[in-house]
């Protein structure tokens, strides 16, 4: 246990001490500059599982309305005929529930490596301090950094502060309520509100408490997330509190848009171009050319593409959504493999 | 039933990021110690053993048998706490220096910004600085040190104070770069002392002004005690070098590197310092020259406690809680694993060492058989 325990630590912890106490001595001393950048990087390596978590979720949210039909269909009085159907459709339609909490998982000690390496090497008492030298490594540079200063900002990072528990609070509220999907059930409805305010008065009230230097990773880090789940799943929950959408829906659908509002409205356009352009690859390619399998895109799965209205799609078989895949599976043909997708 | 799992397990997968993420902070936070404990050495007067406890009190025992004589709370100050008590806040006075007594009066510093004398006679508090309830200077680490009727210390607000040692008057104060947990040394009319603002200072006792035309600067922080000896001062820094400067002018004489942080005060004997170091290891250090004498005594964990000479004994204690005696041959005996963990510095009377634990455990060690006994000071 104690070796696994040291691998941990070597493996994990001890690295980003080092890269946050070097970043710091090229960021011009700034403990708080090297917060931020060892997060934005940090979250960069961790993109793809990111991704991948956030589509998975995606997913399974747009199979919610045919869960519920499923429900209501089998209800109380055949639950093994609804859990085999429900089987049946995650199956049919490529989602797995478990792509929703493995990449979660997969990020969680990264995430707490990071949280403490800031700890470690804001070490406020003495034993904090005379704990960190077993951590750093023979560089020079390290040995003459430490401690670093704890001042960003006119922040003190080794101290709580109000204000930015509130950023904290604010930030992951707002994260959350972009992922949040809107529930019809009453039960639902109570449980998703639970969920909206329960972490980020959690981590805000931790904020108040915790040095600031972990609240500014928390910021940083709720941010990257907002951004990366606006590019993958849009405004989702935060989009009524958007003034000024591209649909022209919002309260300020008259006005000129502002460079701000374009800026908002430049990612899902993005977003939107290039899963039609995927689309129309895709049909345009022979099927005997060999493409497949396609993956699922977010913009069919959010409904983005052109596709027809669900009540007047073509049955496919097999009862459920089929959309999901683009393309299902081709039978082989001849004695060769499958290609790989270019 | 699969299913069934996948679907409670989805449902709940926010609440699993928040058990995950709080439970690794909590055992993570607990694991690294986030509360100051504090980790006095002790001083022996008459038979009369002070040191400062982790509850916060300074505790007179009897020396030779650990029978409690008396205890003075320091102060519950700056009522703090933190979710899962790992905030950096306190309720208790952590007390990390050594006291240090003259003729009545024991003074300690106290991690809450207040440094106390108490009145051996009287057992209570004599004078406290700052004197207001509600005023405190930042956390004071390192020990007081009393000569010509001044008390001197050093403070996070990275000052040196001299105070009047019966009254507690203030009388000077130098201004560092940045804070002091180093507990200053003093030679003739010259005061020592290091800072986190890589700097060794040399002050005037009477004065505070500065002896040297400039402070000696290193590339690392210099948080531990340093040593006078021969006219020459000894001082370990963070950028894993021991220096050795002439004590009139702070001119450098040599320098010797190790592996990691010297956080200890060395210590001297027969033209040979000892000098215990982070990376585990003693060095053994010709005085005049920084030479090896002999190659390094890895003792196999870091040493962050104070070693003390014990006859021609040097007695040293590891992170990991051995306690060992080094003779003048240059060989290790281990004396006894105490079990605990040992960051507060040694101190010895009438051939017995006193090792005070991180569990708050007082020891006493007899350096030539090892035998140990326990005083009960929890």
């Amino acid at each position: 246990m104690g070796e696994l325990w040291n691998l941990i630590i070597s493996l994990t912890l001890q690295p980003m001490i080092n890269i946050l106490i070097v970043l710091s001595n090229w960021l011009f001393g700034s403990f708080g500059l090297a917060i931020i950048v060892l997060t934005i990087i940090v979250r960069g390596l961790m993109y793809p599982l990111t991704i991948k978590q956030l589509r998975a979720t995606k997913a399974m949210q747009s199979l919610q309305p045919k869960i519920a039909e499923l429900k209501k269909k089998y209800g109380k009085d055949n639950k093994d005929k609804l859990a085999k159907e429900q089987v049946r459709l995650y199956k049919e339609s490529g989602v797995s529930p478990a792509g929703c909490i493995l990449p979660m998982l997969v990020q969680m000690p990264v995430w707490i490596a990071l949280f403490w390496s800031i700890m470690k090497v804001l070490a406020v008492t003495p034993e904090q301090f005379l704990g960190l030298s077993q951590y750093l490594y023979s560089w020079s540079v390290v040995y003459s950094m430490v401690p670093l200063g704890s001042t960003f900002l006119g922040l003190n990072l080794a101290t709580g502060n109000f204000l930015v528990a509130i950023v904290v609070g604010g930030t992951m509220w707002a994260q959350q309520k972009m992922v949040i999907a809107p529930a019809v059930d009453p039960k639902q409805k109570a449980q998703s509100q639970m969920m909206l305010w329960t972490m980020p008065l959690m981590f805000g009230l931790l904020c108040l408490t915790f040095p600031s230097g972990l609240a500014l990773y928390w910021v940083v880090s709720n941010v990257i997330t907002i951004v990366i789940q606006y590019f993958v799943t849009g405004w989702g929950g935060l989009a009524g509190l958007i003034a000024w959408r591209p649909s022209g829906k919002g309260k300020l659908a008259g006005r000129r848009p502002s460079i701000i509002d374009k800026l908002i409205a430049w990612g899902p356009s993005i977003r939107d171009r290039k899963y039609k352009e995927r689309i129309a690859r895709v049909e345009e390619a022979p099927s005997a050319a060999g493409a497949d399998i396609v993956e699922v895109s977010s913009a069919q799965e959010e409904g983005l593409g052109d596709e027809e209205p669900r009540d007047k799609q073509q049955d496919r078989g097999g009862g459920y959504l089929t959309h999901l895949k683009a393309i299902r599976r081709q039978p082989r043909k001849g004695k060769g493999h499958r290609r790989k997708r270019r | 039933m699969w299913i069934k799992h996948n679907k409670v397990l989805l449902g709940k997968a926010w609440l699993l990021l928040v058990v995950l993420l709080l439970g690794g902070v909590t055992i993570f936070g607990c694991v690294s110690g986030g509360q100051p404990k504090g980790w006095s050495g002790g001083t022996i007067v008459n038979g009369t053993l002070f040191l400062g406890s982790m509850e916060g009190e300074l505790v007179a025992l009897n020396a030779s048998d650990g029978t409690r004589l008396w205890e003075v709370t320091l102060e519950t100050a700056r009522t703090g706490g933190g979710f899962f008590g790992c905030a950096p806040a306190f309720t208790l006075a952590p007390i990390y220096g050594t006291p240090v007594v003259d003729g009545d009066l024991v003074y300690v510093g106290g991690y809450n910004g207040k440094i106390y004398a108490i009145s051996w006679s009287k057992r209570a508090k004599e004078w406290k600085y700052p004197a207001g309830e509600d005023d405190y200077l930042q956390p004071i680490v390192g020990g007081p040190v009393v000569a010509g009727g001044k008390v001197y210390f050093g403070c996070s607000d990275g000052k040196v104070y001299a105070l009047d040692a019966d009254s507690g008057d203030w009388e000077w104060e130098f201004q560092t770069e940045d804070k002091i947990w180093s507990t200053p040394a003093i030679d003739g009319d010259t005061l020592y002392i290091g800072s986190f603002d890589k700097k060794l200072y040399a002050l005037d006792i009477i004065t505070g002004e500065e002896k040297w035309s400039e402070p000696f600067e290193t590339e690392g922080v210099i948080a531990s005690t340093p040593l006078v000896y021969d006219d020459t001062v000894y001082i370990g820094s963070f950028d894993r070098y021991l220096y050795a400067l002439n004590a009139t002018d702070g001119i450098r004489i040599w320098e010797f590197l190790a592996e990691n942080w010297f956080w200890t005060r060395p210590v001297a004997y027969n033209n040979v310092i000892y000098a215990p170091n982070l990376d585990g290891k003693v060095y053994i250090l010709n005085a005049e020259t920084g030479d090896e004498v002999v190659d390094a005594i890895d003792l196999g964990s870091p040493v962050s406690s104070s070693p003390v000479l014990v006859g021609n004994s040097i007695v040293v204690a590891t992170e990991e809680g051995v306690v060992y005696a080094i003779d003048t041959a240059n060989n290790e005996k281990k004396l006894v694993d105490l079990e605990e963990k040992i960051f507060a510095s040694l101190f010895a009377s009438d051939g017995v060492v006193y090792v005070h634990t991180d569990e708050d455990g007082l020891y006493a060690v007899e350096v030539q058989t090892g035998a140990t006994r326990e005083f009960n000071i929890r």
